[in-house]
């Protein structure tokens, strides 16, 4: 195990060495200027007196942008002149918040819902399942979401039409995730985090099909390879409970197919939290960025694409240990 | 009594909204503490066959039968989790790829005790000791280090071992055996087979061998089942469909089979039966070997039912090679 | 078997085979036709669109579509806040988006694919890095990719195409490199390469028509999401500017008016949906077909 660690290790530091020589080269060679407003606290004297210029070796200039990089600080917003790493930890729980519910919901239910396909193969309920997730999985998201807030908030009334909180409700910032906050906050009773629900409900749903079409149909192909093994067949035989068949013997034969998807599904809800956090105006990290690229805030642009990135790297490390985790044969595989 | 005992089974494949019969009228009567050899070609409905006893076919096979007797009750007459439990109590089936039949992500004691809690076996220690003495009774050597381990790290042989342990568990009245050693090395083939034969000796049950390896029942088994494209063709015991097979595909499978040594005739030429099994889609008209036999004649566009013969057994064909002789 | 009265089997070649099982399959066979309709319009479409899309009708602002009781015959799906005829706009979205998105893939899959049968045959000093810049990027959600690309060369439609094929390049790479990588392994390949073949006849012979469904099936996964990626740039005001009739354009025009004009979202949308819905069809049915695995 340790030897495993020492290798992810090398791995997440040669990945994040990657992605900020990236980020640099695309500031070196398009934003010189920006540049000077992420390495220096006081941008202007440095720009003008030519500190940070192209005269400066090319490495020494990359070492000062990762040892800036290393004291945790992003730098300052051309447009705004605030500190970026505080804004992004403004901004950043709102999108996790609902990456994670996003997340959550559509791996639950894509999971429920591929397994009662495999089941069921070829019968209606798969058949309907597997049409439904074909329609999800070709739902332009920015349609869908407006079709969702036309039909929910504007005619039924069910649901609010945008941001995360309903605005009466004035809750205190602890942990940034409302969810928690509402309930930590002793003001307002449930009502508070009701609405807070009530707000996420579009979005999620938005947010959430794609993933759930993608989790549904691997979930159930793969599911119906592993069911059709001989050592199903004797679990069966052998007069273990159907649950226990399914949930415990085959779908964890069944998951790494299924966590590889999930893999590629963390991109589409990153990609699809920009798209779906500007129609619902929730106050996240991806409205934040496409407001940045509105203005051509370079840095600010280049601090949200190092932290994504850096969210999406640890992601993958962490997806890694939960396969090792749950294939013994892999484990052993990366000790050899 | 019987302890097996099928009448009529018939199970049917849907493809593309025709019925195909992968089995038709099936019959098998087998007493207890029999020897059951099954033998033919690959796809000719063996496993179907076991799978169906086991209750275990895919939801897109159909399946009908007049009865399904084992141990004395009905298994057409039951729920299906009455049905699950109650095989799971009297029957057990080892299948063909060892590495398949265990699951590759739990320890050979997570396994083992799973099964063991299932039959009232509870206790940690109890567990454990009860594991160890099933291994020891497949000869596996170490059977402490082989608990903590996972099937991968196991050979094949070692494989198939722990499974036989495992379907011994509940002590089952009969046990299937799919192929048991069909993909293991020949040394090690003869010791699960021993294995095998040594179980049933300790625990009297009967046992069903499946395979398309006809040398190999001949050692083992009281009694023969041929099948063919889902049909028996001819069922008699062990001596007499060796001595004198009636249908001419039994002849044909021993004829098929190279001779060592003296019974070896210099310069003859191994039998081969022409052609190939049919597939589901096309099954002929009449007896379902008739394209392939050479001792087709008109009669044989009808299709033929399974008699019985005096001093010999059931055979499914018009014409059946000894009678004429007899007459 | 010359005797024989059984009925003998013939064996139609590999393409027919294909075109013969993807024909049983009713669903994905009506999918292609609706993107061959799809198609037809787009191709058409200065024949069928009544006006030209950008031709404002000022007293005829956001006029329902004509089944509605204060529509307009001349306006068969309405107007937007312009007064542009919607039917005409997403006939012209039609032609954009679609020559748009082929124009993508074929110049991202060509770049691809050669990039992708190189780094097949380099040495593994070469290939190893690559692969491991290559995954990396692929990991990064596209849209973000994207997005930072127009960013960086600034708004605007033939910005916004550069964005999505350098985004698509290295999906086509990798699907080649790995496709060719397992094709290696074979044995018939071995047998060639000691027959004394070269590199690229064992490529043009030998590896390419066996990697042909997998690099088919890129092709048409790859158009619908550069047709789903060029709207979703043009939805977000980065891509398709105002006048243009580009599908994206056209639905975040409307978005402001989806209270009393829900139609204007609702068919533009509907255009999208049915074309990637379709496209997505004909993929799933190819896959069937060609025996593809998903995600190889």
């Amino acid at each position: 195990m340790f030897r495993i660690f020492i290798r992810q290790i090398l791995n997440l530091t040669s990945s994040l060495l990657l992605l900020c020589f990236f980020t640099f080269v695309l500031c070196d060679y398009f934003f010189p200027n920006g540049l000077s407003f992420i390495v220096s606290s006081d941008p202007l004297r440095i720009s003008e007196s030519g500190f940070f210029s192209q005269s400066i070796h090319f490495f020494s200039r990359f070492f000062e942008y990762l040892n800036k990089l290393l004291t945790g600080q992003l730098g300052l917003s051309i447009s705004r002149g605030n500190n970026i790493s505080d804004e992004i930890i403004n901004y950043l729980p709102a999108s996790m918040e609902l990456a994670i519910v996003t997340l959550v919901f559509s791996l639950s239910f894509g999971l429920w819902l591929g397994i009662i396909a495999a089941k069921h193969k070829n019968k209606w309920q798969d058949k309907l399942i597997l049409s439904a997730t074909l329609i999800g999985y070709s739902l332009p998201i920015f349609w869908w979401a407006m079709l969702l807030v036309l039909f929910f908030s504007l005619w039924l009334g069910v649901t609010p039409v945008a941001s995360r909180i309903g605005f009466e409700y004035d809750i205190d910032v602890v942990t940034g995730f409302l969810l928690i906050d509402s309930l930590l906050s002793p003001r307002y009773a449930l009502d508070a985090f009701v609405s807070v629900i009530q707000h996420m409900i579009l979005p999620v749903i938005v947010l959430g099909t794609i993933p759930l079409a993608a989790i549904t149909r691997v979930t159930r192909s793969s599911m119906i390879k592993t069911l059709g093994e001989d050592y199903i067949n004797n679990a069966i035989v052998r007069g273990i409970s159907d649950f226990s068949v399914t949930w415990k013997h085959a779908l964890r034969n069944a998951f790494s197919p299924i966590l590889t998807s999930l893999s590629l599904q963390i991109s589409s809800i990153i990609t699809g939290a920009i798209i779906t956090e500007s129609i619902f105006a929730w106050p996240g990290a991806g409205k934040w960025l496409l407001e940045a690229v509105y203005r051509r805030d370079f840095p600010v642009i280049h601090g949200g694409l190092l932290i994504t990135a850096s969210i999406v790297i640890f992601i993958y490390l962490a997806l890694d240990y939960i396969s090792m985790w749950l294939n013994p044969k892999l484990r052993d595989k990366s000790n050899l | 009594m019987s302890l097996l005992h099928i009448e009529n089974l018939n199970v049917s494949l849907k493809i593309q909204n025709n019925d195909a019969l992968i089995l038709e009228q099936f019959s098998l009567r087998m007493a207890e503490n029999e020897r059951l050899g099954l033998v033919g070609e690959s796809g000719s409905g063996k496993s179907t066959l076991a799978l169906a006893i086991m209750g275990l076919l895919s939801n897109n096979m159909k399946l009908t039968a007049d009865y399904m007797n084992l141990d004395g009750e009905d298994l057409m007459k039951m729920s299906l989790e009455d049905r699950r439990y109650y095989i799971s109590t009297k029957a057990s089936i080892i299948f063909q790829d060892p590495s398949a039949s265990l699951n590759p992500c739990f320890k050979i004691s997570e396994q083992i005790n799973e099964i063991l809690s299932l039959h009232e076996i509870r206790g940690k220690k109890l567990m454990h000791q009860k594991a160890i003495e099933l291994l020891d009774a497949v000869a596996i050597r170490h059977p402490e280090n082989v608990l903590k381990m996972f099937p991968y790290q196991l050979s094949g042989g070692m494989n198939q071992r722990v499974a036989i342990a495992i379907s011994m568990i509940g002590n089952p009245k009969l046990l299937i055996a799919d192929e048991p050693t069909t993909s293991l090395d020949v040394t090690i083939q003869a010791q699960i087979l021993k294995l095998l034969f040594e179980q049933k000796q300790t625990s009297q049950m009967g046992i069903i061998l499946i395979t398309h390896d006809f040398p190999l029942l001949a050692e083992n088994t009281d009694k023969i089942g041929v099948i063919y494209s889902g049909q028996m063709m001819e069922h008699a015991s062990t001596q007499n469909i060796l001595n004198h097979p009636h249908h001419p595909y039994s002849k044909a499978l021993l004829d098929s089979i190279p001779q060592m040594g003296q019974r070896h005739n210099k310069g003859s030429r191994l039998y081969a039966l022409s052609g190939q099994i049919p597939s589901l889609e096309n099954i002929p008209v009449g007896c379902r070997l008739g394209p392939r036999c050479n001792k087709a004649v008109k009669l044989c566009v009808n299709p033929p039912l399974l008699k019985s013969i005096e001093n010999h057994g059931k055979v499914r064909c018009h014409s059946p090679l000894y009678e004429k002789k007899e007459q | 078997m010359s005797t024989s009265f059984y009925i003998q089997h013939q064996v139609p070649s590999v393409y027919l085979k294909w075109w013969i099982d993807f024909k049983k399959n009713k669903l994905a066979l009506s999918a292609l036709v609706i993107f061959i309709f799809i198609l037809l319009v787009a191709i058409f479409a200065n024949l069928i669109a009544p006006f030209d899309p950008t031709t404002q009708f000022e007293n005829a602002t956001h006029i329902p579509p004509t089944w509605y009781n204060n529509g307009d015959v001349r306006f068969l799906l309405g107007t937007d806040d312009l007064g542009r005829d919607l039917f005409s706009r997403l006939v012209y979205g039609a032609r954009l988006s679609l020559s748009l998105a082929s124009l993508v893939v074929i110049i991202s899959s060509i770049i691809g694919i050669t990039l992708g049968s190189l780094l097949a045959f380099s040495p593994s000093w070469i290939d190893i890095p690559t692969m491991r810049i290559m995954s990396f990027i692929l990991s990064l959600p596209s849209l973000l990719l994207a997005i930072v690309i127009v960013a960086i060369i600034g708004p605007g439609l033939p910005n916004a195409i550069y964005a999505v094929m350098l985004v698509l390049i290295p999906h086509f790479l990798i699907t080649t490199r790995s496709a060719i990588k397992i094709e290696l392994k074979n044995e018939y390949v071995t047998a060639m390469y000691l027959d004394g073949a070269n590199k690229f006849q064992l490529l043009k012979y030998s590896i390419l028509p066996n990697i042909f469904p997998s690099i088919i099936l890129q092709l048409v996964v790859a158009f619908s999401s550069a047709i789903l990626e060029i709207a979703a740039l043009g939805f977000l005001g980065l891509g398709a500017q105002a006048p243009y009739p580009e599908w994206g354009t056209i639905l975040s025009e409307s978005h402001d008016y989806l209270v009393f004009a829900p139609w204007s979202v609702a068919v533009p949308g509907l255009a999208i949906f049915f074309t990637i819905l379709s496209i997505n069809l004909v993929a799933e049915g190819l896959r069937d077909v060609m025996n593809v695995e998903k995600n190889s």
